[in-house]
């Protein structure tokens, strides 16, 4: 009997213990914005976002994108245009690449990544895609 | 006033004392004016107490001036200076799967956690803290701890940093795992395409497209000879966005983007993986790049939107709504703006085609779609909108009792929001992307849960904050590679994803004791104060590296916890926190029922409602929906009662296994499944412990 009652304070501690959310979104590993099926990072809210929030986070996410591809050594620009839209897709834009505020949020990740004028000029040329108001966006977030 | 000593038996002083302690050095003693002064200069750590006994009176004023200044200084916000809270979070254990709690760490309005995911995976997410709130204490109906931990500015932005920085390389590491899945599946199906034709047509031979079945009926497939057949009413919109792009290009202009796709999907080329490098690090990022099946699939949406914009379809039944009724006519104004913006729209369509972007095949899809909308909304003054409640497979299920006061109340918040989105075409400003989805969504939340409340029903909603992918799966078309080179590739592909599974294992499983959600946090910290104490200009190198991170530790959030004792439990990680940091005050959040509960004593016979509330037979709070395991009895709120009252749900859990075991030829094992899980969870009511909750999957919480 006492074997018995000790079987089971054991498992109810066990139980007890076991601790942690176990996510129910997805079988998928990819729960941001990565993957091309999903678009939200919490996909089980109901709970709506204010625009402004949304505009906020969505500068802020490309910032640090931005900081820490800029601090990494990939070069492949192709592949951080992608991940732009990825982002973007989260948060139910499309034309980022129309949006000043997308360029800002770029020159104040590079700012971010304190990387050199070189590699500043290098990214501002690519990604400005030779249009003006984009190169003027990314120097108006670098300086910020 | 708060002290904490340290093991060096040192004082620590938090910024928010000056106030009162500045009151006490006038009456009392000059000894905290001093102190203060010291503060100043940033939060440190300052000698015993007992060093400073001794500060002549007349040099009181002198230093109560300086205290005041430094006063006005620390007010005026300087970075240093400011004190503010970051917010350790805990949650009570609940029956899906987090038996012993959940913990989690708030900053700002962000709130960083751990999830335990399959196939035995820990990773951090973030999610902000109104959906976080709504996820555990509403819809799981968890109670929730909140401790306010004093911190410096500094602090506050170290911590976001470092949680941020492990959420974006983690991000970009599983991403590409996810990419790794998709290859795979894509050669492979490609193999098949290679060896077989498109003779033998299965579903192993599509691909899901995001924004396809905007448009393209189901199991589309792209045929070059003939392409799509004329059998529909083009659509005017369309046919006008084609007149631009033909005007700004030429007239072959989509017919050879189109042969320039095809020709670039024809010479894609698989991935190289190599053989053995996969050098995933925790603290290192790596894009995830841009993979063969993303490529792939990007080519494929881009010819898609060519296709729709070449023939000018209309958009799949359901895709937009036409709303009816008052709160939806438009104004001359709205009209007005809204023809601007669609205006707008079709520009940035047409530059769109031109642009170095290669995903543009969604964008274009989504952007035709909203421009069909918007086209008829303008001309028939009625609001027409896509549909994101698109799919009846994603409904809630339904608690018809509680819906109906949610919905109401939802119902009433979401006409309000309608009309505060729609200022933006007062044409004060310039109507743009951000607003028109802002509008779009107000406008479904008001329509689906005018919808819901009229028919009784659950709100059809899989997320009112995300837009539906309105995915369709479409014909594969072949590359221009080998099949035996398409198989070299998906050996080299095996090889790779294998060992790059190995690596995410080893960096991030989930372990019970160890690495959970609770102990993950400690972690984190440690190394974000790691960090700190190598970028500090007072770092001292024959200072022994864990006391060092201790010490900053301490000097920052007034304690140390590495997160290698018992703190892996979340709900003893709870008292430890409290015991050991800075904490300026703690409070309950309770629970959803049990502040429904509340709600309903005050305004019934508290004793009828205890009783009726006690079970789930005669509860109007909750009602038993299928996800949850049988039980009869609640025993959240029950101490003394609470094994008896879990022998009954013990018992309850048992049937429901039993009865299982028989349906579990027709339904998977799902009755078996949870009456197993019933039994599990009811075996600690027996000792007065507490899991079971009852989840409330279908309740609106509508905070912002």
């Amino acid at each position: 009997m006492s074997k018995f009652l000790f079987s089971i304070a054991f498992l109810s501690a066990v139980t007890l213990l076991a601790a942690c959310s176990i996510s129910t979104s997805s079988e998928s590993s990819s729960r941001s914005s990565g993957s091309i099926s999903d678009s939200a990072s919490s996909p089980s809210s109901l709970v709506p976002s204010s625009k402004d929030k949304k505009q906020s986070g969505f500068a802020n996410d490309i910032r640090d994108y931005t900081a820490e591809f800029a601090k990494s050594s990939d070069t492949n620009i192709e592949a951080f245009r992608v991940k732009l839209g990825k982002i973007a897709s989260k948060y139910g834009v499309t034309q980022w690449n129309q949006d000043k505020s997308t360029y800002v949020a770029i020159g104040r990740g590079l700012r971010k990544a304190a990387v050199s004028k070189t590699e500043y000029d290098s990214f501002k040329s690519s990604l400005g895609d030779s249009q003006p108001w984009k190169m003027d966006a990314i120097e108006e977030g670098y300086k910020q | 006033m708060r002290l904490r000593k340290d093991t060096s038996n040192n004082a620590i002083i938090t910024k928010s004392l000056i106030v009162i302690n500045i009151g006490v050095a006038s009456k009392v003693s000059p000894i905290p004016v001093w102190l203060e002064l010291r503060l100043c200069c940033e939060p440190i750590m300052l000698p015993a107490y007992p060093a400073y006994a001794f500060v002549h009176r007349r040099h009181v004023p002198r230093l109560l001036s300086l205290a005041l200044v430094c006063l006005i200084f620390a007010l005026m916000g300087h970075p240093s200076f400011a004190s503010t809270y970051v917010q350790f979070l805990y949650m009570d254990a609940s029956e899906d799967g987090a038996s012993g709690g959940h913990a989690a760490l708030k900053i700002e309005d962000e709130v960083f956690h751990f999830e335990h995911i399959p196939p035995g995976w820990l990773r951090i997410k973030r999610d902000g803290f109104a959906q976080f709130r709504d996820q555990y204490i509403t819809r799981e109906n968890r109670s929730m701890d909140v401790h306010h931990v004093e911190v410096s500015e500094d602090t506050q932005n170290l911590l976001r940093e470092h949680f941020n920085r492990m959420l974006l390389i983690e991000d970009e590491q599983f991403d590409r795992f996810d990419a790794l899945q998709s290859d795979r599946k894509l050669l492979n199906a490609l193999l098949d395409l290679s060896i077989h034709g498109d003779r033998k047509s299965d579903n192993a031979k599509r691909i899901e497209l995001k924004g396809a079945g905007l448009f393209m009926p189901e199991e589309w497939q792209f045929n070059s000879t003939n392409q799509t057949h004329r059998t529909h009413v083009e659509d005017a919109s369309i046919a006008q966005l084609k007149g631009r792009v033909l005007l700004a290009y030429g007239n072959d202009f989509v017919h050879s983007k189109t042969r320039e796709i095809l020709s670039q999907l024809e010479t894609l080329k698989p991935t190289s993986y190599p053989f053995s490098e996969v050098g995933l690090a925790q603290d290192s990022f790596r894009s995830a790049g841009y993979s063969f099946s993303s490529r792939y699939a990007d080519l494929l949406s881009r010819l898609v939107a060519l296709q729709v914009l070449e023939y000018g379809m209309p958009l799949r039944e359901g895709v937009i709504i036409h709303t009816n009724g008052n709160d939806f006519q438009l104004t001359e104004k709205e009209k007005l703006s809204l023809s601007f913006y669609r205006d707008q729209l079709k520009n940035q369509l047409v530059e769109l085609l031109i642009k170095p972007r290669t995903d543009w095949g969604y964008p274009l899809l989504l952007s035709m779609a909203r421009l069909i909308a918007l086209e008829q909304t303008i001309s028939s003054g009625q609001w027409v909108v896509l549909n994101w409640a698109s799919s009846g497979k994603d409904a809630r299920p339904g608690n018809p009792r509680n819906l109906a006061e949610s919905t109401f109340e939802a119902y009433t918040s979401a006409r309000e929001r309608f009309e505060t989105a729609k200022a933006i075409l007062s044409g004060k400003e310039e109507v743009d992307e951000w607003s028109y989805l802002h509008l779009e969504q107000a406008a479904n939340q008001f329509i689906e849960l005018g919808n819901a409340k009229r028919e009784g029903r659950a709100v059809n909603w899989p997320g009112m904050n995300v837009l539906p992918s309105y995915s369709a799966s479409v014909g594969l078309l072949p590359i221009a590679v080998a099949p035996t080179e398409l198989q070299a590739a998906l050996d080299g592909l095996e090889n790779y994803s294998t060992n790059y599974k190995d690596n995410l294992t080893k960096l991030y499983s989930y372990h019970l004791i160890g690495r959970n959600c609770a102990s993950e946090i400690f972690r984190v910290i440690a190394q974000a104060m790691e960090q700190a104490y190598q970028r500090s200009p007072v770092r001292q190198n024959q200072t022994p590296f864990d006391e060092a991170i201790e010490t900053e530790s301490t000097r920052r959030l007034g304690g140390y916890i590495s997160g290698q004792g018992l703190e892996f439990i979340p709900f003893v990680s709870s008292h430890i926190v409290n015991d050991t940091w800075r904490v300026s005050f703690s409070e309950r959040e309770i629970s959803y029922r049990l502040r429904h509960l509340e709600q309903a004593r005050q305004q019934e016979n508290p004793l009828w409602v205890s009783w009726r509330e006690s079970n789930v037979f005669s509860s109007r709070l909750y009602r038993w929906h299928g996800h949850d395991p049988a039980f009869v009895f609640f025993t959240d709120d029950l101490t003394l009662t609470r094994p008896l009252a879990g022998g009954v749900n013990l018992v309850a859990g048992l049937a429901q296994g039993v009865a299982g075991l028989l349906t579990s030829l027709w339904d998977g094992g799902e009755n078996l499944h949870l009456g197993v899980k019933g039994v599990i969870i009811s075996l600690p009511e027996l000792f007065f412990f507490n899991i079971r909750k009852g989840t409330f999957p279908a309740s609106i919480s509508w905070v912002e």
